[in-house]
């Protein structure tokens, strides 16, 4: 066990210095380009936490970003780079629209169908680019890449020319029913059972990690293909059931999404958030609760620096300086490198 | 239907291939040379998007576009050196710094912008310059051939001859034999004292400098101005495009004009009332076909 | 000033960070002109001194005098400077650049920054003409024999003016007579003033080609001797010390009911037009140990390979207990047909190195009902068994949770056997089980090894240690060139000697005699 809270440790001291030195960077920042950094400063720690209206704000947004983590997650913890969960967010809200537009049910009824419809095609649409990895060793980043645009082109056309509400001037669908969509949780927020599902699906994914066959052999394979192969375990498999449950998760990031905070369906970009995901599960560590947590942590950053540029000088756009000394701080490993060399050499001269 | 086929017989339309193939052709000649290093790099979105607006910015406050080129120039160097620290020498796996840099331009971008102009969209209120178009002698006076080649912004000219010259630098030159062995056998580079990450730092400066053309052609040839993720997926298509070529000059070249041929047709096919959305997705379905294939045959072959 | 020497080392001493002691105050000189053989066994330190002396790592005290001065290396290339240079174990060539670019890598002679390669290739060719290497400077690498690679590695040497040569167990890759051309060589260089650093654990090798012998012991020198005046025997037991005859006749137990186990026919395995297997017919009972021995690159990876469905054999017939193992995945072949197998390569193959050992414990038979319940992964029995295990096997660690990359070699060979054997096979295919393992850890393995061929059980061994194979083994095949040359039913009496002739491929039995032989005692 020692040895396992020693690792827990490093990791503690790591995570705390890249948070320390990002704030740091963060107020230096502030100081050369705001002409009130502290007050700045103070709003973006502090604004979320002083209504409820606005930490609702960072609980809902923290949800696409938590599903996205989650599901880019499954697939680096694997071994795979695979970056597709920007397209399947797209083509998933398609498909969440065309359900949630129709009559199917009363409340619960409706919305879980719209919430699966979306998660098994996005399931579906991931095993694209995981098929032909796990077959012919295709290079799932660059397939998956591609995929984000084309998915993004088709479903951007069946949104213009099959769900246009013509009545409204812009791109948008028409209105989704008040039977799909999520029940609030807590009044005048879009916080809504969405947040419960997120919850469930965390404590899923932690106990196939933790509990399971199918977790046991995603963490060999991600920590050597090799191995796993000699011990028999088969890659092909493997490489489709963790394609088909990360796009089944990214589509439900979307459609819970869609189903809390819009009316309509109404992108008409590539939403960010396929590669927010993999900013969060980087900052999870890989870990469902890692990035559950990650995904709060940006969240509250986000929020933060949006109220921060409501009231201040300072556009919302420089918390991406934050966002990447974290990210950079945290995957990089001379902080635990430094750590081990010292104990080693402390050790070696002590064996002498 | 002799209508159709013969909007792509106009010479408009070769000149069209070569300005839309140029900023691809920069990006994905310099990932061959980090992919020849070992080392790939995904931040050649940022890198182009963080160039274009240094290209901008310099240009309108020195009120030259060669020093808004050379700011360009080096942003993209020194973003991509940033990179190559983090990743050759902290330890975070180049993938991952890549993502991260690319959500940072991203952003960043924009708020450099705001804190220039006050504004999130673009930065047309900047008197900034545009590099000019040349005129190539006697070709300018051949039918067809001259309207296509002659009167491109001077950038497309770099383009074609950074072809050239990275071609010559893989293959004639100390460096380029540096590269390919490091990204081949690092321990046999070592052991004849090549060092291994300074080569590997300078292949993803070089990328840099090369994203960094293309950066400034983006918003100071192709536009006139910076806007808001003006790169829009190129970094990406160039990726793709030298992985289709398997890091190799001349196919990744080939590649990259097929991208530009395919976005050219599709901007031809707009104009057309087509379905724009569709037609923009033929360049990735291109390239989607292609690594699959390429793929599948390899495996057909070992199997 | 002493100038008997060209190279001195003094006092080289090697501190890894880890705290693993490498070398241990070495003090050896070289002279101009000679081939002086560095033995030991593996793991006694002859590859970190040559790393020292060629400047990939840096002692941790000592020094080392070169013509008399004193020299410190940052980098090979400080070294390649003053003229020392060294053939690799593994090639250090780029296998897509020509010959001569390889032989110019690092320092290419340049003409207005490009590449200029008129003189170096005209260099390069009088110096291949000088020794007689057959080679074509515009030849790619990579369609070259493992022989001629090596002599673009010793060209590129040559060519960088290296006075002293270090040789990597240069013999290993070679086929008989490629040595032996690699040998005529050597006194060539040695003629014409060249001091040639010979590592390697053959000491018929040694005792033919060698001037000098100096023996590594567990990170010490001790001693150097006039090859004339030593004997093979004396030199074997100066480098395994008190020397272990590992004796294990009277554990092993007389087996009654023993039966067909293993059973391979005509199996050929080819790679383009080369036979990696020939026609290879062998029978593994259990009960018994079949020892497999070779030099390396004669087929015997390629017998694990056929074996254990990595690859496919281009013919014949592979069975285990009458199941066949052709077209079979390995999971098949592990629950099915109840093999299991100890690789090699422990580290690319053996063991997930950032997870725990509990977590590699099982790593075989991950899915057994005994560890599963329901759903879930049974931990409480998973955490049971590792323990036992790690008792059992005395495994040396903090915990069952310590992750397993951080014990040493033995520690982590030792988890793979205790895993292998569990799952409790009827055929166990050990491929150089020991290697790299302490004394004590060996003869532990060999223990568990026995054991299981006492439970009626199936084994084979590949090993490049003849005193292992001949101790642990009950039966021996000897491999040449993807072939079987030898059977040796009854191994008193057999001695390392007997087998490196047939190993070499000096003896040959009869074909039909070694499947009479082996049907018969079936």
């Amino acid at each position: 066990m020692k040895k396992l809270s020693n690792k827990a440790k490093n990791e503690i001291i790591q995570i705390a210095t890249a948070i320390v030195i990002a704030l740091l960077i963060t107020l230096v920042v502030l100081f050369l380009t705001s002409d009130e950094p502290i007050y700045a400063f103070n709003k973006l720690l502090t604004a979320p936490l002083t209504n409820m209206r606005y930490f609702g704000n960072v609980l809902e947004l923290m949800v696409p970003l938590a599903f996205a983590g989650i599901s880019a997650s499954l697939l680096f913890r694997s071994g795979l780079f695979n970056m597709g969960g920007e397209g399947i967010f797209y083509i998933s809200g398609i498909v969440a629209t065309v359900l949630a537009t129709k009559h199917l049910g009363n409340s619960m009824v409706h919305s879980t169908i719209v919430i699966l419809g979306a998660s098994i095609f996005g399931g579906l649409i991931a095993c694209i680019s995981g098929f032909f990895k796990a077959k012919y060793n295709a290079n799932e980043l660059v397939t998956s890449l591609m995929l984000n645009n084309i998915l993004f082109g088709v479903g951007f056309y069946i949104l213009k020319s099959k769900l246009k509400d013509m009545s409204v001037t812009g791109v948008a669908s028409e209105q989704y029913l008040e039977t799909a969509k999520l029940q609030v949780l807590i009044p005048k927020t879009n916080v809504t059972t969405g947040f419960i599902l997120l919850i469930v699906v965390t404590i899923i994914i932690w106990l196939i990690y933790k509990k399971t066959k199918l977790g046991y052999t995603i963490k060999m394979t991600g920590i050597n293909k090799e191995f796993a192969k000699y011990s028999g375990m088969s890659f092909f498999a493997l490489t489709m059931i963790v394609h088909f449950m990360s796009g089944f998760i990214a589509g439900m990031g979307s459609s819970v999404h869609l189903m809390s905070m819009y009316d309509r369906f109404t992108w008409s970009a590539l939403p960010g958030y396929g590669f927010d995901g993999c900013l969060v599960a980087m900052l999870g560590k890989n870990h469902p609760i890692g990035a559950f947590v990650a995904a709060f942590g940006l969240s509250y950053l986000r929020t933060g620096s949006d109220i921060m540029a409501r009231n201040t000088d300072v556009p919302v756009e420089m918390i991406a300086i934050v966002e990447m000394t974290l990210v950079l701080l945290i995957t990089a490993d001379f902080v635990v490198k430094y750590l081990k060399r010292k104990k080693a050499i402390e050790g070696g001269s002590t064996n002498e | 239907m002799n209508s159709f086929i013969a909007l792509f017989l106009t010479p408009a339309f070769g000149y069209a291939i070569l300005r839309v193939t140029t900023p691809i052709l920069f990006a994905s000649l310099g990932n061959v040379i980090s992919d020849k290093a070992g080392v790939s790099n995904i931040a050649m979105e940022g890198t182009m998007l963080t160039a274009s607006l240094a290209g901008v910015l310099v240009s309108a406050y020195s009120g030259n576009a060669f020093i808004g080129l050379l700011a360009a120039l080096l942003v993209g160097v020194l973003f991509s050196a940033f990179m190559a620290y983090i990743s050759l020498y902290l330890g975070t796996k180049i993938i991952m710094a890549g993502i991260a840099l690319n959500l940072f331009a991203s952003s960043f971008t924009v708020y450099v912008l705001y804190m220039f102009t006050g504004q999130k969209g673009n930065s047309a209120s900047l008197a900034s310059k545009q590099l000019p178009t040349i005129d190539l002698p006697i070709i300018k006076n051949i039918p067809v051939l001259g309207e296509i080649l002659s009167g491109h912004n001077v950038l497309v000219y770099v383009a074609l001859l950074s072809i050239v010259v990275i071609y010559v630098m893989l293959n004639k030159t100390k460096l380029g034999a540096h590269i390919k062995a490091v990204g081949e056998n690092p321990s046999a580079a070592a052991s004849v004292g090549i060092n291994v990450r300074r080569v590997q730092f300078i292949s993803l400066c070089l990328s840099g400098l090369l994203a960094g053309f293309g950066g400034a052609f983006m918003s100071m040839g192709y536009l006139s101005m910076f806007t808001r993720d003006m790169i829009a997926g190129r970094g990406w298509i160039a990726i793709a495009a030298s992985a289709m070529g398997r890091s190799m000059v001349i196919p990744t070249v080939i590649t990259s004009f097929l991208f530009g041929i395919f976005s050219a047709v599709g901007n031809v096919l707009q104009l057309q009332n087509m379905p724009s959305e569709l037609i923009t997705t033929l360049p990735y379905v291109a390239v989607f076909i292609g690594i699959v294939g390429y793929s599948i045959r390899k495996y057909k072959k070992e199997n | 000033m002493n100038q008997e020497y060209i190279l001195e080392l003094k006092d080289i001493a090697k501190v890894y960070d880890n705290g693993v002691v490498a070398n241990k105050k070495i003090s050896v000189g070289f002279r101009k002109g000679e081939i002086h053989a560095i033995v030991g066994e593996n793991g006694a330190g002859k590859s970190t001194l040559m790393k020292i002396i060629f400047g990939l790592e840096k002692p941790t005290s000592g020094q080392i005098l070169y013509d008399g001065k004193e020299v410190t290396f940052a980098s090979p290339l400080d070294s390649i400077a003053i003229g020392i240079g060294m053939v690799h174990q593994h090639f250090m060539l780029v296998p897509s650049f020509t010959v001569l670019q390889n032989i110019v890598l690092g320092d290419e002679p340049t003409r207005f920054s490009f590449i200029d390669s008129r003189k170096s290739k005209k260099k390069a060719e009088e110096l291949a003409k000088q020794y007689n290497f057959q080679l074509s400077m515009d030849e790619k690498v990579e369609n070259l024999s493992v022989g001629m690679k090596q002599k673009v590695e010793i060209l590129k040497l040559l060519y960088k003016g290296a006075k002293v040569l270090i040789l990597d167990e240069p013999t290993a890759v070679l086929t008989p007579q490629e040595t032996e051309q690699l040998f005529v060589e050597l006194k060539k260089f040695k003629e014409s003033g060249h001091t040639i650093i010979f590592i390697s654990h053959k000491l018929n090798e040694v005792k033919e080609i060698s001037d000098r012998i100096s023996v590594i012991r567990k990170g010490e020198l001790i001693s150097t001797h006039n090859t004339n005046e030593v004997s093979l025997e004396s030199i074997s037991e100066l480098m395994i010390g008190r020397r272990i005859e590992y004796e294990y006749s009277h554990i092993k137990k007389e087996i009654k009911d023993k039966k067909i186990t293993l059973k391979m026919e005509n199996v050929t395995l080819e790679s383009g037009k080369i036979r990696l297997l020939d026609d290879i017919n062998l029978i593994a009972k259990s009960g018994e140990i079949l020892g497999v021995v070779g030099v390396e690159g004669n087929g015997q990876s390629e017998l694990v390979e056929v074996l254990f469905g990595y690859k496919k054999p281009t013919t014949g017939t592979i069975d285990v207990n009458g199941t066949s193992l052709l077209n079979k995945k390995i999971k098949d072949i592990r629950d099915q047909a109840k093999v299991a197998y100890i690789p090699e390569d422990r580290m690319r193959q053996g063991i997930a190195d950032t997870a725990s050992i509990a977590e590699n414990m099982i790593s075989s038979f991950y899915d057994a009902k005994e560890f599963n319940h329901k759903m879930f992964m049974n931990h409480k029995a998973i955490n049971k068994l590792s323990e036992s295990l790690i008792d059992s096997y005395s495994v040396v660690c903090q915990s069952k949770d310590t992750e397993i990359g951080s014990l040493s070699g033995g520690n982590i060979q030792k988890v793979v056997v205790a895993r292998e054997c569990y799952a409790n096979p009827e055929l166990l295919i050990a491929e150089q089980p020991t290697r790299g393992v302490d004394v004590g850890s060996a003869s532990f393995i060999h223990e568990r090894l026995i054991e299981l061929r006492n439970n009626n059980k199936a084994l084979v061994l590949l090993s490049a240690d003849l005193g292992e194979a001949l101790a642990v083994s009950d039966k021996i095949i000897v491999m040449y060139e993807g072939q079987i040359v030898g059977f040796f039913k009854e191994l008193s009496g057999v001695t390392e000697s007997e087998l490196g002739l047939y190993m070499l491929g000096i003896k040959q039995q009869e074909k039909k005699e070694i499947e009479r032989a082996m049907y018969e005692e079936a």
